[in-house]
């Protein structure tokens, strides 16, 4: 039937076509070499993708990446003719993937998508971003990102990081509003793991995300820095033996509850010079029972009374159990 | 001390990203720059103001390397720089009317006054350690010498609160506190020794 199929005229043709639409969007074996592009039409990667410079997905247009790629980006020169954009308040030095249409990075758990940088060294910040801009129903989910400036980092824009990994980045995830784009940032922050990073968690300016069931553990300087954000809810995390757990600037309605906010290095809490409204963190794990340890690494009005004051009243008296990412998944 | 590495020090994220630049992008925010000479104490207290800085306002902060305090202050002035060390005793070599003061506060209210006036920058209250002697309009006025960071208005528009963070600052590093400081920078990671300094005065 198979051999006879190649005789009848219409069958080869819809054959050839399905061969060419395949090859046009993605790399089957080998390695697909993407320089500084646009992309405006729906596509697919997998396999091997080596980013040799910024690459915009354009409104309208898909970004489909398979489980089990791998996505590695060169070291490009900083702001140098590889990239798509200089705008420096939107943009990182070397290579973004811009999204202003729509990505869609589902791996699976035992095939994730690899984001990373492709030196035979890497370091923090080889390059920039996965970077959504004004962009809707992004999807990241059982990705590894490492060695990113702010690998995933929204601007006004809508996305969903679950199951991630984000390890030797400078700051893992950063997102805020940005002015003249009427799409609001709405990020979902679920079941990611968060180490050795710079920072873990920048919530920025009006944004209002949900952050639980993450495991934010090691970050040098910062767990989860919230700075003049929107309404948003930090439930159920792991924030442990980051420099500093929290760090609170000009933040008005947080809700920090059942969280594990334990052993980091200076502070579990650290309001900053501007934080002068209270802070509800009533109903979390401090790692002690001992009110006057659980104040010695909270720093706010007790400390500097140009600061608000954190409550941290209620406090359980053992680590809040199915915090963090959750065993079952 | 590790000089080299104070004059590399970036206060924050930029250390991680090994991205040292005095030009902001994507979300790194605003990074502020202190211009220090080549005197030890500038060394040590520009990195006082970095660590500080940072850890209070969460503010990148580069120190970058000047000359001379002349060259430090026209950095400042022109925008190439945010925050320089300066020293009322010198400072007041530039204003004729000093030497007629009463007190070293006068001194320091007319350096204030003349810097306002002709550049358009603000000095902050001293630390509370002296800089280099032989600069003093008025035997005797000790106060003269002390050393404060000096910024411009420019740069106080853009970050409001700069002032009233600095100015914590104000009187908790004097000339014992200094020494002991250029003394453990020595001995140790420059950055270690004067994180210890802050905590442990509950300014950090």
């Amino acid at each position: 039937m198979f051999i006879s199929g190649w005789k009848n005229p219409i069958i080869t043709i819809l054959i050839f076509s399905l061969i060419v639409l395949t090859f046009s969007a993605c790399c089957f074996a080998g390695q697909l070499v993407v320089d500084r592009t646009e992309i405006g039409k729906d596509t697919v990667w997998q396999g091997h993708v080596l980013v040799k410079g910024d690459v915009r997905v354009k409104k309208g247009a898909t970004l489909i990446i398979m489980p089990g790629t791998t996505v590695a980006f060169e070291k490009i020169k900083k702001f140098g003719p590889e990239k798509l954009s200089l705008d420096k308040k939107n943009h990182f030095p070397r290579a973004e993937l811009i999204i202003r249409g729509r990505l869609l990075a589902q791996g699976l758990p035992d095939k994730v998508i690899v984001f990373t940088s492709a030196e035979k060294n890497p370091s923090v910040a080889d390059w920039g971003a996965v970077n959504f801009i004004g962009s809707k129903d992004n999807i990241m989910e059982y990705c590894d990102i490492s060695y990113g400036h702010t690998p995933v980092h929204c601007h006004s824009a809508q996305v969903t990081v679950t199951h991630c990994t984000f390890h030797d980045n400078g700051v893992a995830i950063g997102f805020k509003n940005i002015k003249g784009v009427e799409l609001k940032c709405v990020v979902s922050v679920l079941y990611n793991k968060f180490w050795n990073n710079g920072g873990g968690i920048l919530i920025g300016g009006g944004t209002s995300p949900v952050v639980s069931h993450n495991d934010i553990i090691g970050n040098k300087f910062f767990g989860i820095f919230a700075k003049k954000s929107g309404v948003c809810a930090i439930r159920f995390n792991n924030i442990v033996r980051n420099g500093k757990g929290i760090i609170l600037y000009s933040v008005r309605d947080l809700i920090i509850r059942d969280n594990n906010i334990a052993n980091n290095l200076d502070y579990n809490i650290s309001l900053l010079e501007g934080q002068e409204q209270d802070v509800d963190a009533q109903g979390n794990w401090w790692g002690s029972i001992d009110p006057s340890k659980i104040r010695r690494l909270i720093r706010d009005a007790a400390s500097d009374q140009s600061l608000g004051k954190v409550d941290f009243t209620n406090f359980v008296s053992a680590p809040v159990p199915g915090a963090g990412i959750l065993l079952s998944d | 001390m590790k000089i080299p590495k104070i004059f590399s020090y970036t206060a924050v994220l930029l250390v991680f990203l090994g991205s040292i630049s005095t030009s902001a992008y994507c979300c790194v925010g605003r990074i502020l720059t202190v211009a220090i000479d080549n005197s030890v104490d500038q060394k040590v207290v520009g990195t006082v103001l970095a660590i500080f800085i940072n850890e209070r306002t969460g503010t990148t902060v580069d120190l970058i390397p000047c000359k001379d305090i002349s060259s430090c202050k026209d950095m400042v002035k022109n925008g190439d720089a945010d925050i320089f060390i300066d020293y009322i005793g010198q400072a007041s070599l530039e204003i004729g009317d000093a030497s007629k003061a009463s007190s070293p506060q006068e001194i320091y209210s007319l350096v204030k006054q003349y810097f306002l006036h002709n550049y358009s920058m603000v000095w902050l209250k001293p630390f509370g350690y002296h800089g280099p002697l032989g600069t003093l309009p008025k035997p005797g006025f000790g106060q003269g010498s002390l050393a404060a960071p000096v910024t411009s208005s420019r740069v106080l528009d853009q970050f409001p609160i700069l002032d009233r963070v600095i100015n914590k600052l104000s009187g908790k590093l004097d000339d014992e506190c200094l020494k002991k400081l250029v003394q453990d920078s020595k001995a140790g990671d420059n950055e270690t020794v004067i994180k210890k300094f802050l905590r442990d005065r509950n300014l950090i």
